[in-house]
């Protein structure tokens, strides 16, 4: 046998979608000071959803929640990508990826502001979520969120694999995890998002048997219950 | 046939070729294969119903309906596992229930599967074993779907050889590495990004799995050839060979935690995690030979090959690729490599540069060729460096609740023929020629299909 030869280690210049990080945390920032303002305003006199409050929660929650699962299609790509278009590609897969968060986000903007006066509508968000967690469609797109096509390497051709895969993952994504961010829109409530947080990042936990854990019931029964104790 | 008591220490799972014809092994193997037709055909037209039949024990590698989507039935069907580093625990496990199954039909516990080592140089070894070939109607071995020649008594041609993939000393690595692994890419994830199978897996593998074709050739029927079981019992022996030359298994948590299960011999569900199924003796089995193959000339890169050590790379750089590469016919790509922008420093010297050949994104429907000989190319001369197994590109083009039909991708150590190239004053060093060659199982030319290479690239480390 020949002698080993010593095993290189990426460098971090190898891993341009670890900005995207920064990027989150600014994002749950943002999501926390919407948090802190709904407080304060919920119990003023004035009981309208401010709307630049509304946008701020959305987008906080979606580049603090989001932003961390698009990370690791960002960085496949982006290896797959030659170093000096890295960033450009880590740029242009965040910035598709973003978008149907923020079609969604116009959406759920209106559902919002007319539903602000009916109390139940947490209850009824958090219900539809559940329902849809477990069923096969949404199994379905969940595991596909991380699809790997290689990206064209020079020109306008690279450009348009990078905005089509983060277009593919952000619609997928948006349709998987869309459902669950509306409750936590229409509620305000730490109570409500603390647990659908839980559920987002321990349904995608690296882990054991990872192609039998996709859509468990026990998310959904979890999403379940918050929704009866919401409509006590 | 009477019930003896288990032996003393492991049993041994004995090489095909040195059994003689009418050994007990082999003929005990073709009375539990004709036992276990008999129980199918209660089931009539329809899908298994017994767990320890013939179909439905093959059922659980896969099975299709008229559609050509896996069969809904059983939630274990078509639950074989591959392009991952589950590949050999998954049919470790496999190969352990079914072989419980046959010594149950055969009332001997002491009955142990067979293999069959085609990865000998001598030709005469890469024969199918004879029992197998005799044509006799009532030969429960015999499968006519195979391809003519093999069932002729031709030993195999093309992607008999391991030593590329026992050279490979990294079992696995996450998904972004573009290194070629002996037992493929880490699957951790709910949502897995596109990974390479590995070394093994793609050749001997599935190079065999297609070059013996017919109902081998394909993941939903590949159980239904008797021949399947001992195929994978050299698999699964070659996993030991590679362990005997200092290879080490995964130690993540995430990888001996998981579990598959399987139907016991009284039709229950049993699930065995890949952390009780790592040491073949534990599990009551060894095999015949764990010797790695000859070192001799003529090997897969047609240098002098041994099984060479060869260490993970996790940082390889993308220097040149190109795309969308139909390989219905043989074909030539030209990959110009575009300067490497690493910053200064992080160069090997060039005689231990790394270089990687990746196919990616090999997508179509079943070709009629056993595979693609994929070689590289300079205007004199032209150097093999492996097989693209045409097993697995249909089922990997699918998409389904769980895949999402973006093909496979197989990863090529192409170092020693870079190395070969740049000693002979025929590296191109601006440009890089691929040639891929659509192959039968005999070696020669077939025609490719309509399979498609989404990207080929080269990387440097």
């Amino acid at each position: 046998m020949n002698a080993r030869l010593a095993v290189r280690q990426p460098g971090p210049y190898e891993h341009p979608e670890r900005w995207l990080g920064a990027l989150a945390i600014l994002g749950g920032a943002v999501w926390a000071s919407a948090f802190l303002q709904s407080v304060v305003t919920e119990s003023g006199a004035d009981h309208s959803p401010a709307q630049a409050n509304l946008i701020a929660h959305w987008s906080g929650m979606v580049m603090a929640m989001m932003l961390p699962l698009a990370a690791p299609q960002a960085g496949w790509l982006a290896r797959r990508s030659l170093a000096a278009r890295r960033r450009r590609t880590v740029a242009l897969h965040a910035l598709a990826f973003l978008s149907p968060w923020a079609a969604a986000g116009v959406i759920a903007f209106f559902v919002a502001q007319a539903a602000h006066d009916l109390r139940l509508a947490p209850t009824i968000a958090l219900t539809a979520a559940a329902a849809w967690h477990a069923s096969a469609p949404r199994r379905r797109l969940l595991t596909r969120c991380g699809s790997g096509l290689a990206p064209a390497i020079l020109g306008w051709k690279a450009d348009r694999d990078c905005l089509l895969a983060g277009w593919r993952a952000g619609l997928r994504c948006t349709l998987t995890c869309g459902p669950l961010m509306l409750p936590m829109l229409l509620s305000h409530q730490l109570l409500i998002a603390i647990p659908i947080v839980a559920v987002v990042v321990s349904e995608r936990a690296r882990g054991p048997n990872p192609e039998s854990r996709a859509a468990r019931p026990i998310h959904a029964g979890a999403l379940a219950f918050l929704a009866l104790i919401t409509a006590g | 046939m009477s019930r003896r008591e288990p032996d003393v220490g492991p049993r041994i799972r004995r090489d095909a070729a040195t059994l003689a014809a009418d050994s007990d092994v082999l003929s005990a193997y073709a009375s539990a294969v004709a036992t276990m037709r008999q129980i199918d055909e209660g089931d009539g037209d329809g899908p298994p119903r017994n767990p320890v039949g013939w179909r439905y024990q093959a059922a659980l590698h896969g099975i299709s309906g008229p559609d050509g989507q896996p069969l809904p039935g059983d939630d274990l069907w078509s639950s074989c596992r591959h392009f991952s580093w589950f590949f050999l625990p998954w049919h470790r496990i496999y190969l352990l229930r079914f072989e419980r199954i046959v010594q149950q039909h055969l009332g001997d516990d002491s009955w142990s599967l067979p293999y069959w080592d085609y990865t000998k140089l001598d030709p005469a070894g890469r024969r199918i074993p004879a029992p197998f070939r005799d044509m006799r109607d009532d030969n429960p071995l015999y499968s006519e779907t195979r391809a003519a020649d093999l069932n002729d008594g031709d030993p195999i041609e093309i992607g008999w050889d391991a030593r590329g993939a026992l050279s490979v000393f990294p079992f696995s690595l996450p998904p972004e590495a573009e290194a070629t692994t002996f037992g493929g890419g880490i699957l951790e994830d709910v949502t897995p990004i596109g990974r390479a199978r590995g070394e093994l897996e793609r050749q001997p593998h599935g190079t065999v799995h297609s070059a013996v074709g017919g109902l081998m050739g394909a993941f939903e029927t590949a159980g239904l050839d008797p021949l399947f079981w001992l195929h994978h019992a050299n698999i699964d022996r070659l996993w030991d060979v590679w362990l005997a030359q200092g290879g080490q298994n995964p130690t993540q948590d995430t990888w001996l935690r998981t579990s598959f299960t399987f139907y016991d011999v009284d039709g229950e569900r049993v699930p065995m995690t890949i952390g009780q199924v790592v040491n073949t003796e534990a599990l009551g089995y060894r095999y015949e030979s764990v010797a790695a193959p000859a070192a001799a000339g003529g090997g897969p890169l047609g240098l002098d090959v041994e099984v060479k050590r060869k260490e993970a790379s996790v940082a390889a750089e993308l220097v040149g690729a190109t795309g969308d590469v139909p390989l219905g016919e043989p074909t030539t790509v030209s990959i110009p490599l575009q300067p490497d922008r690493r910053p200064l420093g992080l160069d090997r010297p060039a005689a231990e540069e790394r270089w990687f050949l990746r196919v990616e994104n090999i997508t179509g429907p079943r070709p009629p060729a056993a595979g693609y000989q994929v070689a590289l190319s300079a205007p004199d001369r032209e150097i093999v460096v492996g097989n693209i197994a045409a097993f697995g590109i249909a089922e990997a083009s699918r998409s389904d609740a769980e895949h999402d039909g973006s093909g496979l991708t197989d990863a090529f150590d192409v170092s020693d023929a870079v190395r070969s190239l740049q000693e002979q004053g025929a590296w191109d060093q601006s440009t890089v020629r691929v040639k891929l060659t659509p192959v039968s199982g005999s070696g020669k030319q077939a025609p490719g299909g309509e399979v498609t290479a989404g990207r080929i690239s080269i990387y440097r480390d």
